[in-house]
């Protein structure tokens, strides 16, 4: 939880309130942030995903090949180490000769756009569902509760399997078919601190200094909530990325010959036999990126939320 | 009291099955325009009699709410339409592939839960040992990891390079086993085939291994972290003041306690096992639900992917419903 | 001699330094009595009632001194013979009622279960009974000694359907089912409301009396413990700063701590003079200076004190550990 409390709001416009709130967390996040350091595991993690960060956007320019440039004259050609290998295919080549190495540098945009894309949006709608749904109660939440408890009935891939399988593959309708159920997590979270916030001293408080819905949401209780908030999204990252993986690897998600991990690792099943390199190297770079997220996310519950335990 | 909560719980789950159905149903019609035209055209070889069968089926020349009622009505009925790339009933499709999506499902989730279970207390034990470490790194790679890779991983080290275990399938292809239950560790036994079951077993390892491994992982590290907040308890203190030796204390007195958030964990992670179930299956060739789903998305068999898509939802809400009920029995703060 | 304790410490070894939680504590109980051990939460009392049953949690550990009981060292016994002495020889209450029964088990199978683990009734079947009729049968009898109304429906409860009170006497039955020689009772009546406290030591007293159980209560209430005790011992930051009869302490105080005690004790009699708190707070146990640990809150405080202080036995029989007393058999003139 953040220390909000110390502001009084009752004279202040929203502009002031939010600057002396500012300075305010510069101080919690300058106190945030030697936590964070001392945290190895969340340093670990920040500083894979860095690096990751750094390959999504310099990623184009920095690779050695081409990775949709097919040569198949050079197909499946092992890793430089290994017999056959050449230090122009690092980790080799798949079945169209098209560079390995190149190939996931380029994938990590995938799988991050995804993660960050999927988490943003699922963020912003169950974050705004969750707040009205919790602050008006009614026939609002009723409807909204009930609809989130039915998607919370579907398994969560099968889900998305089903979805997919109808709105055909493609990177948006993952974004869609991710998004549909992802809201569900944080309209839950938001909606439950709302209802247990809302009875809280400074709520009154602040209704009783006359301030209406709007400005209490905003801020009162949505700077209570937004560590919670970070850690679940933080969390779910990595968790997306793994759902967009799955997807592509059963050919519902982005298709071959696009750069995307999962679907790598699909067509590298066809040639375990021959060419064990391709599955691997491909689910190595998911398990990077999933775990250092992770480790993150974890780190980040430890600093910020302690008491946020797996929800859903 | 507690039959009435038992009830109760049943009652809920009847309108959320209505509800999967709803949800399902819209997300079929989500595509704009002819739901057929688009799904024949996309399929590219399917009769002119079938797309009027399939027509038929859904009742598309009525409005959508009709439709939905028809849907529903089917629904309750049990009937779940005809395959057309198959030709045959959904229902019975899905009842042949069952035994061996359910076989390998109930396997991986007892190896998953006998290993994840004390690990998890042990860890808490001896919390921050060498044992703890190792094994809740483990368990955090295990939830990191994607299931298809280690899949794939565990067929290139263990089937091709140590050429241990088989690759695909339930059963090796000379083994002749007679089909009674359709579980073939039970048919096995049942008419004394050892070959047989030793085959069946051996294809069992690598796909429960794949599919138990994320939810031993998530298991051990909740049971973990509920052990140690029980032993924390004054009520653990006091069993051990009782006179009754560290075993008892842990097993009796704090893992009965340490059960009941586990529990519902795993209920949850029945999804996650149904949801990991296509992708192994897809993976080892597995005959079961998993890959009759995944092969008829890409033929457009919608009746069968909506049917089997049900399928998994209602297994969900049962294994819920089967959780709920037993967390009745666990907690007794509950049942009264 | 019952239970004689000698220069008993247990640490806990933190990163940060050693807390000597029990820090050198000496006291012996009779046969039969009752002995009140007072002190500030803190201070080590509960710390030391769990040493004597060896159940410091980790890191903590009993790291010298001995117990004795019957003249038997506790501290030399082996794990398993300390195990089925436990509840046994001496049994153990707690002070959070609500959280010493475990929840998920049915509260007479909770008293049932120290019968069954210490090995009564074993021989039932051949008087003719099964055994767990027999225990059964025992445990609503304890049930009914300690109180508890119709313990024939209870001992089928859950520990949330009891209320605090009878959730302590639950406790007490469990305590008293093996008839132990000795009973820890560790703030039994802290989290109850007055008048239920009163029950519950009553219920203990009795027990005293008709058992013959000799009972080391440990409070913060000096009150508590002047109504019920034979003798006390006041604790202070892990050591025992003054011990002795209960009417001599409550007369005549010795320790400034144990004055201070006294005279925090509301009074309801109109003309007693107002509450005076003792000044500061207790120290804490990391790394303590050698000194008298309570120099720093004492107003007789003088140079001498820094260096470390003996618990002294007096001419009338009665220990303190303070230098006020260095030359004297005698009684301050307080």
């Amino acid at each position: 939880m953040s220390q909000v409390k110390s502001i009084s709001p009752e004279k202040m416009s929203l502009r002031d309130y939010y600057l002396t709130r500012l300075r305010l967390t510069g101080r919690n996040f300058r106190e945030f942030l030697s936590k964070l350091s001392r945290n190895p595991t969340a340093m670990i993690g920040l500083v894979i995903i860095l690096f990751f960060v750094f390959l999504t956007i310099a990623g184009p320019s920095i690779v050695p090949k081409d990775p949709m440039q097919i040569s198949l004259t050079e197909r499946l050609l092992p890793p430089f180490w290994m017999e056959g290998g050449s230090t122009e295919y690092i980790l080799g080549t798949d079945q169209l000769g098209m560079d390995l190495f190149s190939r996931i540098i380029v994938g990590t945009r995938i799988s991050l756009m995804i993660g960050v894309l999927t988490v943003s949006i699922s963020i912003v709608i169950g974050t705004i569902l969750g707040l009205l749904a919790g602050y008006y109660r009614g026939v609002l939440d009723n409807i909204l509760a009930r609809f989130a408890d039915l998607l919370l009935s579907f398994p969560w891939l099968i889900f998305a399997i089903f979805t997919m399988a109808v709105i055909g593959p493609g990177f948006y309708n993952l974004v869609f078919a991710l998004t549909f159920k992802g809201w569900v997590g944080f309209f839950r979270l938001v909606r439950g601190e709302v209802l247990s916030e809302k009875t809280k001293e400074y709520v009154d408080a602040a209704r009783a200094l006359g301030q209406n819905n709007f400005k209490i949401m905003a801020r009162e209780i949505m700077p209570n909530i937004l560590n919670s908030i970070i850690v679940l999204g933080t969390l779910r990252m990595g968790f997306m990325i793994i759902m967009e993986a799955s997807l592509s690897f059963l050919g519902l998600g982005i298709q071959y010959p696009e750069p995307a991990w999962g679907s790598m690792v699909n067509i590298g099943r066809d040639y375990m036999l021959s060419a064990w390199w391709i599955s691997t190297f491909s689910g190595i770079a998911i398990l990077v990126m999933v775990l250092s997220i992770n480790m993150l996310g974890e780190g980040l519950r430890d600093i910020l939320d302690p008491r946020l335990r797996r929800i859903e | 009291m507690q039959a009435a909560r038992i009830i109760e719980r049943i009652l809920i789950a009847i309108p959320i099955i209505l509800g999967i159905g709803v949800v399902i149903f819209l997300i079929m019609r989500l595509t704009p325009g002819d739901p057929v035209d688009i799904m024949m055209g996309q399929a590219g070889h399917v009769s002119e009699r079938e797309v009027e069968l399939l027509r038929e089926q859904w009742h598309l020349d009525e409005p959508l709410i009709v439709q939905l009622g028809h849907f529903l009505g089917d629904l309750l009925r049990g009937d779940l339409g005809m395959s057309f790339t198959k030709g045959r009933p959904v229902w019975a499709l899905i009842m042949q592939a069952l035994p061996a999506t359910i076989e390998l499902a109930m396997v991986s989730a007892f190896f998953a839960l006998a290993i994840s279970i004390p690990i998890g207390v042990i860890s808490a034990v001896k919390q921050d040992s060498l044992i703890d470490r190792i094994s809740m790194a483990g368990a955090f790679f295990g939830i990191c990891m994607p299931i298809f890779w280690l899949g794939i991983i565990l067929i290139i080290i263990f089937s091709i390079n140590l050429d241990l275990l088989p690759t695909y399938g339930r059963i090796g292809s000379d083994v002749n086993l007679q089909r009674i239950t359709g579980f073939y560790i039970l048919d096995s036994l049942l008419t004394g085939n050892w070959e047989a079951l030793k085959s069946s077993i051996r294809h069992l390892i690598l796909p429960s291994i794949t599919l138990g491994f994320p939810m031993a992982a998530i298991v051990a590290r909740v049971m973990r972290s509920s052990m140690l907040e029980i032993l924390r308890n004054d009520y653990v203190v006091m069993a051990r003041a009782k006179g009754l030796n560290e075993f008892s204390v842990i097993v009796k007195h704090a893992m009965r306690n340490a059960m009941i958030p586990t529990v519902t964990v795993i209920g949850l992670e029945v999804g996650m096992l149904l949801g990991g179930n296509m992708i192994v299956e897809t993976v080892f060739s597995w005959p079961g639900l998993g890959r009759l789903v995944v092969s008829s998305i890409f033929v457009r068999d919608y009746p069968l992917v909506q049917g089997v898509v049900m399928i998994y939802a209602f297994t969900f809400v049962f294994a819920n419903l089967v959780v709920d009920i037993l967390y009745t029995y666990i907690n007794p703060k509950i049942s009264m | 001699m019952l239970l004689e304790v000698n220069n008993l410490q247990t640490h806990f070894q933190l990163t940060k330094g050693t807390v000597k939680a029990v820090d050198g504590i000496s006291f012996h109980l009779n046969e039969g009595e009752i002995m009140g051990l007072v002190g500030e939460s803190g201070c080590g009392k509960s710390m030391t009632l769990l040493s004597l049953l060896r159940l410091v949690p980790t890191p903590g550990k009993v790291v010298g001194g001995e117990i004795l009981l019957e003249g038997k060292n506790l501290l030399k016994k082996s794990n398993r013979e300390m195990t089925a002495m436990r509840g046994k020889d001496m049994a153990m209450i707690f002070q959070d009622p609500m959280t010493s029964l475990n929840p998920v088990f049915k509260v007479g199978e909770q008293v049932r279960e120290s019968l069954a683990i210490h090995g009564y009734f074993r021989d039932a079947r051949r008087a003719g009974k099964k055994r767990y009729q027999a225990e059964k049968e025992r445990v609503i009898e304890l049930m009914e000694e300690v109180g508890i109304p119709s313990p024939m429906d209870r001992y089928y409860e859950y520990p949330h359907q009891f209320s605090g009170g009878m959730q302590q006497r639950a406790v007490i039955a469990i305590a008293l089912s093996c008839e132990p020689k000795i009973l820890l009772a560790d703030e039994p009546t802290t989290a109850l409301d007055v008048t239920i406290q009163a029950q519950i030591l009553s219920v203990m007293e009795r027990i005293n009396r008709s058992h013959g159980m000799a009972i080391i209560i440990v409070t913060h209430d000096l009150g508590v413990a002047a109504e019920y005790c034979q003798r006390i011992a006041v604790m202070y930051a892990g050591q025992i700063v003054e011990q002795g009869l209960t009417d001599d302490i409550i007369e005549q105080p010795l320790h400034p701590y144990t004055q201070g005690l006294l005279r925090s004790i509301p009074h309801i009699v109109p003309d007693k003079p107002r509450l005076k708190p003792i000044p500061g707070n207790v120290p804490s146990l990391l790394d303590l200076p050698p000194g008298c640990n309570f120099m720093p809150r004492c107003e007789y405080a003088v140079e001498e004190c820094k260096e470390p202080q003996d618990l002294r036995t007096l001419e009338d029989g009665r220990k303190v550990r303070c230098i006020k007393y260095k030359d004297q058999g005698g009684v301050s003139n307080e």
